[in-house]
């Protein structure tokens, strides 16, 4: 509300009709006369069938009514008297129509006119699944709040909103159930949005990294995903969402690691599968980070680990490559980096274009040019493929990034390096915090009952209680024995 | 980077070491090179070697050592001490004596196809899955050249018409040679020492017949008798087997019988004359004592020593025969 346009205009202080020819300066903001009327709005922001179907009519049909009568009998349910300019401002900015009746300069009736705009619901890309729902959330915030409220109708969900951004005046919208989530998380939260300082949001990407924790890990802190039935989960569990007009993902926190390796497809498919999909995720997150630096340290300083009948595979395959172990890794990962960040930069039809050509003629051609070796080219194909599997984008890409210390530890220190830079590592996700709880619960500090839902799903009969991490205000979920045995149809 | 190592004895009480070093080509076969070198300590010699290796000699993947018949008479513990002293060396590395030169063994074209220190390893391995060797490594013969009241053993490789052989089983009194018993010898002693469930026995009947017996599982258990002065130990061996072979058209429920009557008269006898060269050479293979010292309190080495040539040592085996084949006869 501090913009030098305004200041100018509070410094002669005008009626408001003055002030709304001023704004039609800017050429989509429009004034139009309907005697005794005159009705300002911004044009691109109204829904112009509304204003000539069921706003038009009614003006001309009843002229010479006062504004408080109008206001008493136009049949639309969203509008407003006003005699402060800058509310007015800002509701015909955020697409109200502003009525004005000769005469009275210095009050308007704001009537809500705004064009439902933005893309419909679409099934989720990033997060996709093959079972389950298959909405993701979308750019507008009423449309996301429109899903969580479909899934969960309930009073107890509470949602505060804020404008963030002197520019963007982004509405930032922060959901919780009154009666489970702890009001510690709620605060917290919304004190660090509250407190953010800044002239332009373009996304809740942007604002996760500010509010994190620990801005400078390159673990996430919080879960930024765009499924709703992930998010409305989460609030079920005692966890507090954030939604974000014009961001087409919501953010849920606290967060653990364990959160950040589970898709939430894991939770729709019978215990066991879920169970094995975990544990064969965890799996591949850690060939993914340590093939490589691995394979480093064995063929720089520990070949006696490699079993006799590897041995000639390994030295006739490496026989003729020019490079110490350490350069072809780093030859190799550069290249696949290369290919995947052209993937994803390029429009997917020429992405997939890309992959081929990545994968087929780039691998035979730098094997063939005995820059690398069979084995490597299959370790680096394989652990990229393996960070694929982490559910959430920015897990992936830490991933990703995290593999190049433990390479160049590895070239260092051999093994010994591998395990220097695993426990700096560990020592970091031992100190790291999300909203305050440990970042590495229910593993450390060690919580047993929370286990059932960690590397493993346990069924659902199990699960009764709500996470203790969360400190929720209820802890239970649903009590076991009352839940009723189901009984064979003969008994 | 040598898979097997191998020690001759030279003049002046020098060590020849000999290596068979692996040489990769593009093709994933592997060949060998040998070189040898002389010095008075093995690290020296491998010194020595280097002046002639274009790559860095190193000793992490070695899997069998060598040493020759008469280099193993003067006792091991000399030449055995940089493999024990050296973290790089694993435990589970095999040790083996040979019967000649070590160097002509090294020498020969025993393998084909593999690499000479892979081919060594996988039969000595191969013998101790399924044949009549014993378990056999660095560890344990640490253990039992260590241990009071135990002696080490290892098996014997032989070159045999451009092949490798075992020959039986070295027996040590301390670290220095002291017989060897024959494959026969070797089978029992493996039935007498641990529980095995692999391996074949011939069995001779009267009238020029023969039977072949698998073992399916045998259990060999040690009691103590007697007192403390005079110790008795009675060896309990437990044989299942099934006929695989029998040289007579039918098998009757009295073949059967007789069968496992001579299979245990063999083993019982074999294992007597085992037990006598083992007491007559004061040796310990099957660790007796180690056994004794268990059962003992105050245990005394000197004294024991002085017990075990003439102590009772009765063996007792019992075979059954469990299955005969799916043929009806």
């Amino acid at each position: 509300m501090d913009n030098t346009f305004e200041k100018k205009l509070d410094e002669q202080p005008e009626s408001i009709a003055a002030k709304l020819q001023e704004c039609a300066k800017s050429s989509d903001f429009q004034n139009k006369t309907v005697h005794p009327y005159t009705i300002s709005y911004c044009k691109p922001l109204i829904d112009s069938n509304f204003l000539h179907r069921d706003i038009l009519p009614y003006l001309s049909g009843n002229s010479d009514v006062s504004l408080n009568e109008l206001y008493q009998s136009i049949p639309i349910a969203d509008k407003k008297l006003s005699r402060d300019w800058n509310e007015i401002q800002e509701n015909i900015l955020r697409g109200y129509v502003a009525i004005q009746f000769d005469g009275q300069e210095h009050e308007c009736l704001l009537v809500h006119a705004s064009m439902p705009k933005g893309r419909d619901v679409n099934s989720p890309e990033v997060e996709f699944s093959v079972v389950g729902p298959k909405e993701a959330f979308v750019e507008s915030l009423d449309m996301n709040l429109n899903l969580i409220r479909k899934r969960m109708p309930t009073a107890n969900l509470r949602v505060k909103e804020m404008i963030v951004g002197s520019l963007s005046k982004t509405r930032i919208a922060v959901c919780y159930l009154e009666s489970i989530t702890n009001e510690e998380f709620v605060n917290t939260m919304i004190q660090r949005i509250e407190d953010l300082d800044i002239d332009f949001m373009p996304d809740i990407t942007m604002l996760v990294q500010m509010i994190e924790d620990s801005p400078n890990s390159v673990f996430p802190q919080l879960i930024e995903t765009e499924r709703p039935d992930r998010l409305t989960q989460g609030l079920a569990l005692g966890q507090v969402g954030v939604l974000m007009d014009g961001s087409p993902s919501g953010v849920i926190g606290p967060a653990k690691l364990g959160w950040f390796l589970i898709a939430h497809e894991d939770y729709y498919l019978p215990w066991h599968m879920g169970s094995f999909f975990r544990v064969l995720r965890h799996i591949a997150i850690l060939f993914s980070v340590l093939a490589t630096s691995f394979y480093v340290a064995i063929l720089t300083y520990h070949y006696q680990v490699i079993p006799n009948n590897l041995l000639p595979t390994i030295v006739s395959s490496r026989i003729n490559i020019p490079f110490p172990p350490f350069l072809e890794v780093m030859i190799m990962e550069f290249s696949i980096e290369l290919l995947r960040e052209a993937g994803a930069r390029l429009p997917t039809k020429v992405g997939q274009t890309i992959g081929i050509v990545g994968g087929i003629v780039l691998g035979t051609a730098a094997v063939e040019a005995s820059l690398t070796s069979n084995i490597l080219l299959l370790l680096v194909a394989l652990s990229a493929l393996a960070s694929f599997t982490t559910p959430i984008f920015r897990m992936s890409n830490t991933i990703r990034i995290l593999r190049f210390p433990f390479i160049i530890a590895a070239e260092v220190w051999g093994l010994l390096g591998i395990f220097i830079c695993g426990a700096f590592v560990l020592t970091h996700l031992l100190r790291l915090k999300s909203l305050g709880i440990p970042y590495l619960v229910p593993y450390y500090p060690l919580r047993v009952a929370d286990l059932k839902d960690s590397f493993v799903r346990l069924s659902y009969g199990l699960m009764y209680k709500r996470p203790s991490y969360f400190r929720t205000k209820d802890p239970v979920k649903f009590h076991p024995g009352k839940a009723k045995i189901k009984k064979d149809i003969d008994e | 980077m040598p898979i097997v190592i191998g020690y001759d004895k030279a003049e002046q009480n020098q060590i020849e070491m000999t290596v068979a070093a692996p040489i990769f080509k593009e093709d994933q076969t592997v060949s060998n090179k040998t070189y040898s070198s002389v010095s008075h300590t093995v690290r020296n010699a491998r010194e020595k070697m280097r002046a002639e290796i274009r790559k860095p000699f190193s000793i992490g993947k070695l899997s069998v050592a060598l040493y020759s018949k008469d280099l193993a008479k003067d006792g091991l513990v000399k030449i055995l001490n940089p493999i024990k002293r050296d973290a790089r060396v694993s435990n589970r590395c095999y040790l083996a004596i040979v019967d000649g030169k070590v160097k002509d063994l090294l020498e020969s074209d025993f393998s084909l196809e593999e690499e000479k220190g892979v081919f060594l390893k996988e039969l000595i391995d191969g013998k101790i899955k399924v044949g009549h060797l014993p378990r056999t490594n660095l560890h344990q013969f640490g253990y039992a050249l260590h241990s009071e009241g135990m002696d080490p053993y290892l098996p014997i490789l032989k070159l045999h018409n451009k092949n490798v052989r075992i020959a039986g089983l070295a027996l040590f009194k301390d670290d220095k040679y002291a017989s060897e018993i024959n494959l026969d010898q070797m089978r029992v002693f493996r039935l007498l020492l641990e529980n095995v469930n692999h391996g074949t026995y011939e069995v001779k009947l009267d009238h020029d017949s023969y039977a072949v017996v698998e073992n399916q599982g045998s259990k060999v258990r040690y009691r103590m008798g007697g007192s403390s002065e005079k110790p008795e130990v009675t060896i309990d061996l437990k044989i299942n087997g099934a006929i695989t072979e029998f040289s007579e058209w039918r098998l009757t429920e009295q073949d059967k019988r007789k069968i496992e009557m001579r299979l245990e008269e063999q083993i019982i006898d074999t294992g007597k004359s085992l037990m006598h060269t083992f007491q007559t050479l004061q040796i310990d293979p099957l660790g007796i004592g180690d056994f004794v010292r268990s059962k003992t309190r105050n245990w005394n080495n000197a004294k024991w020593e002085r017990q075990y040539p003439g102590m009772q040592i009765h063996i007792r085996a019992s075979v059954n025969i469990v299955e005969s084949g799916i043929t009806k006869y």
